[in-house]
């Protein structure tokens, strides 16, 4: 009874407050306790973390497409009608009003741009230090990511011949909802992710040890990685230097565990950055499996053939080697990737010494203790063949196959067609199919008036 | 609680304090009016004065206060359900007089009552210019249920109960101008917006209702009426009727649900479908996977018997014990029950003259027709009302309180196999598949876990959610008078509700054995610890919601020279509302000690069986909301000559409406009309008119939605949720739109009240025009934005109809019959929409769930389809219509159909709707009964889903009669089974014409039968014996497949009660 009247008494000492003094203040309470409109560096740097909500993904579409995996006739029948249609090559740009993946990259994008509008606001309020500047960092490399996805979804494969004339991604600079962007062609996206990137540098602290937020090292191993794909390959080379002069410490294998459920630790010494796949029933449906011919190419001595791979019960081996460490499929940034970036570079540039010594450096850290034997002697194109399957078989799950397919097709003694047999039939992606570009969805094309992608129309 | 019945106690002890002196002023004349045979007080008496010209209306309290002036005075008392009284006044008052009029009741029993109440003021009914439905106390006690609003359903025009929305309780007033914003009438209790659940209003304490329906009436609301209003008045004494007693009692019983009603595939034809998937190697990987997900009891026969584990003989026989069971009828046999609800009520009434005083108390209690679940509800109120100083100061205290509980303990049966057993034929509960594969699950106390396996029967109230609810409004008002005519009110109320949820998880429950198990682990040596102690679990939520009104009014009530009648009201209200819930989880709990365990938090641990690393679940949270509001109002009228009548009202809010600027959070909302009495007039002489009124009004009505925000709104979230980083993180649930409005409906009301052949027809017709602007609702915009829809102002819309009422006395002797017939005409449409939806934003809606999507010059709720072509004669596939063909390319239809190329068929809400109630009575035996109808809407009707069905998912009852040979496209438009699982096929089907139904339906909604004995012994004034049954029958529709197409999944079940009422 008596907090009742405590209650009322509090009631009347408030409301005639509010009579007295306007209802100004009494009108500015906010309705809930845990809304908010986000303005403190915190609350901002808190949109770029939310991780379950689609932030730091990477898009498993590109993945589904690849010869990464190979599927058992009852595996497919337990996907979803989009898995299917992806492992076939039958993109059915009717099947999806809204592109979900499409969605959750660009929702990055607008909750990078709001953390940019909202950092500016804060800057002109006087506020700065070193929070400020690496949120502003975190935002900036955040977008380039997400437009980097875009590009190895949505838009053909690149071309520096042909690049402002094909069809690029929306490049959104506000976060307003009134205002529509239509695609940009794909030089100006290219463009416009690098120079993100190259902002984002002078904001980024030079390394994260938590892995859990981007870096300087970060952001040079996806600029490495935007050159590469560019062919810029003496930028690609220069810009991987960088990130091992930040950090090249590689695991030892040795040291690992092939028994252990996840071999590798969480936020480990090779992980620079660590972003995520996309959720999807693909990847804990039974009957998928690592691809037989690539799982053969390991020799047995290679530590990866026990630290990747898992026997299951359907006849096909589980990919275990996540750099997540958990269940998580790591699309991040590795050490090992900048190794052998930085090799394929070399070799390209002719300095194949040097390109050897670099995958030595890496290999003997895969091999059983004295058992790996130097590169020696391959010639120039024997060695581009070594590096890039080696890249394969280092690099398998981590969403960047499909971005080597894209880039390789280029070259004629690289090219390859993918097949697929399911359910006694033969699918095949050809090196040079409109396939490479996904379809832009519906709502894309009925709301804002996009071009859809050549092939789909 | 104590504290409660203690505060109860002691207003109980005022009331044999509370009588004052009673003095009297020269020339006012006091008095009250009874109903001569029952000695009830009668408010809404017309009282007239000539030759002064005075005209008042007896109060609720049945009283009457007349200044007059010197000179002999002819009062005439008239009513339209009672013959007049004439009393002549000689000029001048005798020393205490107190007037007591009794009236008798004419012949016809028309108990409409002539006074409407806004919330703010009562007004006589030949003086508003408004719309309003009134429900007098005989109508509100005219069904039998344990909810206030369901008391409206069919009796009142213009109101409609949606059934295509899962809320029982979704209502609308003349349609629904509104999808996202609040969408649902304000409900006012004695004067005040009610804060908590309607649950908590005992229907027994409930004097009246009046519904607000346009601006006139409701615009004194403002920024929430625009889905119209429900003002609830409790019952009250009136002064001076001395000591009332009633009681009333009653019993209500309803079928077992019937589980059958949505029709499902037969059993044998599933496990066959099963049989069928697993000859193509469906199961396969699913069977052999190391994540032991579950498969069905099929399935797992089937394999053992391909493993060579058991013989084709019992093979065969469990698949025919498949075959021969069905969930439904062991849910039947075994879970359910027939409802019963009690329900008693006690209320006595005290009054003198300058003191009056209430006490009710009412008990609930309901047993639901799921085995476990029940609820009781405890009522208590008391109301007190004192004039002081010759009567010039009146005081009123009220307190209402309301015990609820809840416990819901029945184990649930959803996902289960369709031919899962319970029992077996003994009656013993059985385990049923659930959670992971039975292997692994059987296997489970072999590998050191506890027992895993979930035996429905045995769940039944073991980890009952206990829910209670203390639900408290103190009213107080002071009124003074401060001149003649002018007084002065201030009225203040305190709401609060206490809340408490617990569920206590019992070691032996499904619950909790399940999740030790889950987070068990197992070392590399085979040893096992337990992250989460084998113990209870217990879990507990606390809520505080209070709020605050404060009311200061002036009212102002004159005739002036005889003619000019003058009334208005002006005022301010000041509302704060807050709450706050905290809630936990306990592990480890032990409910005899209340020890309680800590668990490990932070570890990911590797789940069971899947090795899924997860953390325990962690339940603490705390949550806040404030509502805020400021408001000013006025409203005025003017009657000249009891014809001519002007009425003008005002009203402006303010709200903590988040992130709209300050100056966007003030809405001036207004309204005003006029009134014509024609038959006052001198030259009107037309026989058979006894009386006839014609109304006009206009004005805004305002409408809000607390969850838009000018600016990007998120929530913050502590790093716990954020899996691997551990960060905390910040969510955008509604991006800002800084160009965001609050809903305005305008509204034009016209309207006639009529009583013809000596009042034995009487009715009201009116038509309106409600507009609704600046709609907020969700619109789709392109995914690149960020989002894939957006909450903003997008659509005006405009509903126009009509509502009539008619009651006629068509027999008005000892037998009497007595008919009331009422019908609600509307037409909704979208009157302007500048975005573009996509076309699943249009076939979302018809289910029984979604909402529908504006289309200019169509209603919002609107029943769309993809074009249908009947059934491919030689493949049975359903054909649709691609460019002007028929095709059978699902994709490219789907994905070329635009919206303005979707079927619209109509309405997805009855655009005609009304009752047609007829009582009768002779001599002590009433009945009465109620035909509603509705009209003129369409239905989505659920169909067989092909892909989720050969995904191993049970299906519709439709598969029975698919398509099998060429020519049964002849017979049904129901496809045949297609040969590989294709998602596209299934969405054309299920979204096309074939599967729209009209809705129109008239049902038997509800018999009454009573039997009144007027009691010979003095204590006791009469008793009533009632039976009502409620939900009787569907008479007629227009559908021929579906059962019931205002109840596709389950239908209400038919309910019979007896009750007995008595007055002393």
């Amino acid at each position: 009874m008596n907090h009742i009247i405590k209650n009322i008494q509090r009631g009347f000492v408030m409301l005639s407050g509010v009579l007295l003094l306007g209802c100004e203040g009494f009108l500015d309470e906010k309705p809930s306790k845990n809304q908010v409109i986000p303005t403190t560096v915190s609350e901002l740097e808190g949109l770029l973390n939310a991780n379950g909500f689609g932030m730091n993904r990477d898009p498993t579409l590109g993945h589904l497409a690849t010869d990464d995996f190979e599927i058992t006739d009852g595996g497919f029948m337990q996907l979803s009608q989009l898995e299917r249609n992806s492992c076939t090559w039958e993109y059915d740009p009717f099947l999806e009003e809204v592109s979900s993946e499409w969605a959750t990259v660009y929702r990055q994008v607008y909750y990078a741009n709001l953390v940019l509008e909202g950092l500016e606001e804060l800057e002109q309020t006087g506020e700065d230090g070193i929070e400020l500047s690496h949120a502003k960092g975190f935002a900036l490399f955040v977008k380039a990511q997400a437009y980097y996805f875009l590009l190895q979804s949505y838009t053909v494969p690149y071309d520096s011949e042909t690049a402002s004339s094909l069809l690029g991604i929306p490049l959104r600079n506000s976060s307003d909802i009134n205002i529509l962007t239509k695609r940009s062609n794909l030089e100006e996206s290219f463009q416009e992710t690098e120079n993100l990137l190259l902002e984002s540098l002078n904001y980024l602290p030079e390394r994260d040890e938590s892995r859990k937020k981007p870096s300087q090292w970060a952001a040079h191993a996806l600029l490495s990685r935007i050159y590469l794909i560019n062919g810029a390959y003496q930028k690609s080379l220069a810009q991987a230097d960088l990130a091992l002069a930040l950090g090249d410490e590689l695991i030892n294998y040795n040291s690992l565990d092939s028994d252990a459920f996840y071999p590798f630790a969480e936020f480990g010494k090779e992980n620079i950055y660590n972003v995520v796949m996309t959720v999807r029933q693909f990847w804990t449906s039974p009957g998928i499996g690592v691809n037989e011919d690539l799982y053969k190419s390991y020799d047995s001595t290679d530590l990866r053939k026990t630290l990747f791979f898992n026997e299951s019960p359907d006849s096909v081996m589980l990919f275990k080697g996540d750099y997540t460490g958990n269940y998580e499929r790591f699309a991040g940034y590795g050490v090992d990737e900048l190794y052998l970036t930085k090799a394929e570079c070399l070799a390209r540039l002719g300095n194949e010494a040097e390109a050897g010594a670099v995958m030595d450096q890496l290999l003997s850290t895969r091999y059983k203790s004295g058992i790996y034997e130097p590169v020696e002697d391959l010639t120039e194109s024997a060695l581009l063949s070594f590096i890039l399957q080696e890249r394969r078989k280092q690099l398998v799950y981590r969403n960047i196959r499909w971005m080597d397919l894209r880039r390789l097709n280029r070259e004629p003694e690289f090219q390859t067609t993918l097949v697929r047999n399911i359910e006694g039939e033969s699918y095949r992606l050809e090196p040079d199919s409109y396939k490479y570009a996904f379809p832009i969805g519906l709502d894309e094309i009925k709301l804002n008036g996009l071009e859809q992608n050549q092939g789909y129309q | 609680m104590k504290l409660y019945l203690y505060k109860i106690g002691i207003a109980g002890l005022l009331l044999l304090l509370a009588f004052s002196t009673y003095a009297q002023n020269t020339y006012t004349l006091k008095g009250k009016v009874v109903d001569a045979e029952t000695g009830e007080t009668l408010p809404g008496i017309m009282i007239q004065v000539a030759p002064a010209g005075i005209s008042q209306v007896s109060t609720d309290q049945g009283e009457f206060e007349l200044k007059l002036p010197a000179g002999e005075q002819v009062l005439t008392f008239s009513h339209l359900s009672y013959t007049d009284v004439v009393w002549k006044w000689n000029g001048e008052n005798q020393e205490g007089e107190y007037l007591e009029i009794a009236m008798n009741a004419s012949e016809q029993e028309l108990a409409e009552v002539q006074v409407v109440s806004t919330g703010y003021q009562k007004l006589p009914k030949e003086r508003v210019t408004g719309s309003f439905v009134q429900l007098d106390n005989k109508l509100v006690n005219r069904s039998v249920t344990t909810d206030v609003l369901q008391r409206l359903e069919n009796v009142t025009p213009g109101l409609i109960f949606n059934k295509d929305k899962s809320d029982a309780n979704s209502i609308s007033i003349r349609g629904t101008s509104t999808i996202f914003a609040e969408s649902e009438p304000l409900i006012i209790i004695d004067n005040f917006p009610y804060d908590g659940s309607i649950d908590n209003i005992n229907p027994n304490d409930v004097g009246s209702i009046t519904v607000l329906k346009d601006a006139a009436a409701a615009s004194i609301w403002g920024a929430r009426a625009g889905n119209g209003v429900i003002v609830i008045t409790t019952k009250s004494a009136a002064y001076g009727q001395g000591l009332r007693v009633s009681f009333n009692a009653n019993v209500t019983v309803s079928e077992k649900p019937d589980l059958f009603h949505n029709p499902k595939m037969s059993i044998p034809d599933f496990v066959d479908v099963e049989e069928q998937l697993f000859d193509q190697g469906f199961y396969r990987s699913r069977y052999n996977s190391t994540r032991n997900p579950i498969v069905s009891p099929v399935v797992e026969t089937l394999y053992a018997l391909e493993n060579g584990q058991i013989s084709t003989a019992e093979a065969e026989q469990q698949l025919q014990g498949f075959r021969s069971t069905d969930l439904r009828s062991e849910v039947s046999a075994y879970l359910i029950r027939p409802a019963v609800n009690q329900q008693y009520s006690l209320n006595i009434t005290g009054a003198g003259k300058a003191s009056n005083h209430t006490f009710g108390m009412g008990y609930d209690n309901n047993l639901a027709s799921e085995i476990g679940n029940e609820r009781s509800r405890l009522t208590l109120n008391n109301v007190n009302n004192w004039k002081f100083l010759k009567d010039k100061l009146s005081v009123m205290a009220g307190i209402y309180l309301s015990l609820q509980t809840n416990e819901d303990g029945a184990p649930g049966t959803a996902g289960l196999d369709p031919y899962s057993g319970l029992a077996d034929d003994a009656g013993n509960p059985l385990p049923v598949y659930s959670t992971w594969s039975n292997r692994y699950i059987r296997a489970a106390p072999e590998n050191g876990f506890l027992d895993w396996r979930y035996i429905p029967l045995k769940e039944i109230g073991l980890d009952p959610q206990r829910s209670n609810s203390q639900d408290l409004r103190l009213n107080a008002r002071i009124g003074y008078e401060l001149f003649q005519d002018l007084s002065a009110e201030l009225s203040y109320q305190y709401w609060q509700n206490q809340g408490k949820i617990t569920q206590l998880f019992p070691l032996e429950s499904f619950y909790t054995r399940n999740l030790i198990n889950t987070y068990t682990q197992v070392d590399e040596f085979g040893g096992m610890s337990y992250p989460i102690p084998k113990a209870d679990i217990w879990d507990a939520s606390y809520s505080t919601a209070k709020s605050h009104t404060v009311r200061g009014m002036l009212s102002f009530d004159r005739v002036f020279q005889g003619r000019h009648a003058v009334n208005a009201i002006a005022g301010f209200e000041v509302r704060d509302f807050g709450s706050e819930t905290q809630g936990s989880r306990s592990y480890g709990y032990s409910e005899e000690t209340g020890l309680v365990e800590p668990v490990d938090y932070l570890t990911r641990w590797k789940k069971a069986p899947d090795r899924f690393p997860a953390n325990i679940p962690y339940l603490d949270s705390f949550e806040g909301v404030t509502d805020r509001y400021v408001s000013a109002y006025m409203n005025a009228g003017y009657t000249l000559d009891q014809k001519y009548s002007v009425t003008a009202s005002i009203r402006r809010d303010a709200s903590n409406l988040f992130g709209v600027s300050t100056n966007q959070k003030f809405v001036p909302l207004w309204s005003a009309g006029l009134g014509y009495t024609l038959s006052e007039e001198s030259f009107f002489d037309v026989g058979w008119i006894d009386f006839i009124r014609l109304r006009a009004s206009y004005g805004y009505n305002g409408n809000t939605d607390k969850r838009v925000a000018a600016l990007p709104s998120g929530r913050l979230f502590s790093g716990a949720g954020n899996y691997f980083t551990y960060l905390p993180y910040t969510v955008i649930d509604l991006p800002g739109n800084p160009e965001l409005r609050w809903e305005r409906i305008q509204i034009t009301n016209l309207g006639v009240d009529f009583n013809l052949f000596e009042d034995r027809v009487s009715g009201t017709f009116e038509w309106y025009s409600k507009s609704g602007q600046d709609i907020i609702g969700d619109y789709s915009v392109p995914s690149s934005l960020g989002f894939s829809s957006v909450r903003g102002n997008y659509a005006n819309t405009i509903t126009r109809g009509f509502d009539f009422s008619v009651n006629v006395g068509i027999i008005r002797k000892i037998f009497q019959w007595n008919t009331v017939f009422f019908v609600s005409h509307l037409n909704e449409r979208v009157s302007k929409y500048e975005g573009r939806g996509l076309v699943s934003s249009y076939l979302n809606y018809g289910l029984g769930s979604g909402s529908g999507f504006p289309f200019e010059g169509r209603p919002l709720q609107g029943i769309y389809s993809y074009d249908w072509a009947g059934l491919d004669p030689q493949t049975g596939a359903p054909v649709g219509i691609l460019e002007g063909q028929r095709s059978t390319d699902y994709s490219a239809i789907i994905g070329q159909t635009g919206p303005e190329d979707l079927i619209y068929h109509g309405s997805g809400r009855p655009t005609w709707f009304g009752a047609l109630r007829n009582d009768l009575q002779y001599r002590n035996f009433s009945l009465s009964v109620n035909l509603s109808y509705r009209l003129g809407y369409y239905t989505r009707r659920s169909g067989i889903d092909y892909y989720s069905l050969m995904g191993g998912e049970f299906g519709h009852g439709d598969y029975e009669n698919r398509w099998m040979n060429p020519g049964d496209e002849l017979r049904t438009d129901i496809p045949a089974m297609p040969e590989s699982r294709d998602s596209q096929q299934s969405s054309f089907y299920l979204k096309s014409s074939a599967l729209i139904e009209r809705g129109d339906n008239l049902r038997l909604q509800d018999i009454r039968l009573s039997y009144s004995l007027k009691s010979s012994k003095q204590w006791l004034n009469n008793t009533e014996f009632y039976s009502y049954m409620n939900n009787v029958a569907i008479l007629w529709k227009k559908s021929k497949v579906l059962a019931d197409p205002d109840y596709a999944a389950s239908r209400p079940s038919r309910s019979f009660a007896l009750g007995l009422r008595m007055n002393f």
